[in-house]
């Protein structure tokens, strides 16, 4: 058995990342400064029922 | 005694008609029948179960409850730490994956007076919707032999599907808990992200990672996650929205409440009968009074690459050790979904983290300014034959899971509640699923459509031929 992960990349694991890479990248463009991830769950808080 | 539902249960052994010990026995002799063709259970602690239920029924003797889940024999999905009792997370290691520190969701529910049976199968690393495992056996469906039981957390749809607990505890990282919920004909929940604590479970994805029921009614669910929801201390990410009386809520009308319908993605490729079941289901809850109506989600695939990008990052790290150390003991298909993670760039994590808050953001102003839930099949398809799934190549099994788990994994990135309940069954008896998508921490509302659409479904009866 090779090495595990392999180095370099084999071309089908290349291509996988490559197209996740490209489509986060297209996706991002516009995203604002203080667009951060811990917003997430500031999203759900304030999404959540009023009771 | 194991055609009951976990409430029903629980009631029983509280009016004394039956005992911890009599239903604990009753599980273990279904386990010790069928197990051999279904293989839910890694680990079987009969003597244990046995010894809990005989302090129960003392207990309860003297007149002490502990509470409302006195004596009721539940199981676990084998990456929950449980005290005393191995943790294999579906590898051929269980002393690889040691915890100092129990499973809260099992500490409360024992807490609650619940026995542990044992751990249940699932797939390697809960990296996994088709329910093989190299290891332990593949996870038979109930209901129909040598079809996909679902996955990962297999086992405990199969073993509650069977009658061998009265209900168990899944994950749900892309759809864990939903499509072996609806492989097996049952109830699963993945409730709010942040809603149930995900201490002493092992992680896959931390951002995309839940725990939550899997039972055998509705009713069921909302008990359980009543006593699992909160907040702990020993989850950063848990949330300390108040959790509310769900199970007690769970009759209101569903009058009123408006359901949506996608117009888009979520019945691409489906199969006419998986879309009929929903379709039947919509109607059902129309005719409860609830508004009915078609809706056009947000980009589904952003949601898809995003949670690519999160899980295979996250899972990598996770199990870095084991995958550079030990990746011989790993299964072909989860060496090759590892590998990716290896290869993402932190510059693409992180601006898949924003675009995750974005998205979720959009998502819940959007959908939920208009509508109550969501309606979505849970399964593109009836539970295929599991030989056809799991066969080589390597890279066609993985597109397999990918299509097969595509109608889940969006909700993963957004952290909503959604209920996976069945919808019905094709004409060869192989389970159809419903799920039911919420605001969130709106587990009430999911609950509360799910039970009326159970209680007024002609097949909540049936149970499985084994």
């Amino acid at each position: 058995m090779t090495g595990f992960p392999s180095s370099p990349p084999q071309p089908q694991v290349q291509g996988e990342v490559a197209a996740l890479a490209g489509a986060v990248e297209r996706m991002a463009g516009d995203l604002a400064l203080g667009e951060e991830p811990s917003n997430f769950a500031v999203a759900l808080e304030a999404g959540a029922p009023r009771d | 005694m194991t055609e009951l539902t976990l409430t029903e249960l629980a009631a029983a052994i509280a009016a004394r008609k039956i005992s911890a010990l009599e239903a604990t026995d009753a599980c273990l002799e279904r386990t010790g029948r069928l197990d051999a063709r279904l293989r839910a259970f890694i680990t079987l602690d009969a003597d244990g179960a046995r010894a809990h239920a005989r302090a129960l029924d003392a207990e309860l003797a003297a007149g002490r409850r502990r509470g409302p889940l006195h004596g009721v024999p539940l199981a676990y999905k084998d990456l929950c730490h449980v005290a005393g009792l191995p943790t294999s997370c579906g590898t051929r290691t269980a002393e690889y994956f040691t915890s100092e520190v129990e499973c809260t969701a099992v500490t409360r529910l024992r807490a609650a007076g619940a026995i542990t049976l044992g751990k249940l199968n699932m797939t390697e690393l809960a990296l996994g919707p088709f329910g093989d495992n190299p290891h332990h056996g593949d996870v038979d469906n109930p209901w129909k032999a040598g079809h996909v039981s679902g996955g990962s957390s297999s086992g405990s749809g199969a073993a509650v599907a069977a009658g061998l607990a009265f209900g168990a505890l899944g994950s749900d990282t892309g759809g864990s808990i939903r499509l072996p919920a609806a492989c097996c004909g049952i109830v699963g929940l993945k409730p709010t992200y942040g809603r149930v604590s995900r201490a002493g479970a092992m992680p896959l994805s931390w951002s995309l990672d839940h725990l939550g029921p899997m039972t055998r009614s509705v009713r069921d669910a909302a008990l359980m996650l009543e006593l699992i929801a909160g907040h702990d201390p020993h989850d950063a990410t848990s949330s300390a929205h108040p959790v509310g009386t769900p199970s007690a809520d769970i009759d209101a009308p569903v009058r009123g409440l408006r359901v949506a319908l996608p117009e888009n993605y979520y019945f691409d490729g489906v199969t006419d009968e998986a879309r009929a079941a929903v379709e039947a289901a919509a109607r059902t809850l129309a005719s409860l009074g609830a508004r009915v109506e078609t809706l056009r989600l947000p980009d589904p695939a952003a949601l898809i690459d995003v949670a690519g990008i999160l899980a295979r990052s996250e899972s990598s790290s996770i199990h870095a050790r084991i995958a550079r150390d030990r990746p011989h003991e790993l299964g072909d298909a989860v060496r090759a979904r590892l590998e990716i993670g290896f290869h993402i760039s932190a510059h693409d994590y992180l601006q898949a983290g924003r675009l995750r808050a974005r998205l979720t953001r959009e998502f819940v102003d959007e959908v939920f300014g208009q509508v109550d839930a969501v309606l979505t099949p849970t399964i593109p398809e009836p539970p295929p034959v599991r030989a056809a799934v799991t066969a080589p190549p390597v890279d066609e099994i993985v597109r397999r899971m990918g299509r097969f788990s595509r109608l889940t994994r969006p909700f993963n990135t957004l952290g909503l509640p959604v209920l996976a309940v069945p919808a019905g069954f094709t004409p060869d008896g192989r389970p159809l699923g419903l799920s039911i998508a919420g605001r969130p921490f709106d587990e009430a509302t999911v609950l509360r459509l799910g039970h009326a659409w159970e209680q007024a479904a002609d097949w909540r009866a049936r149970r499985p031929p084994v």
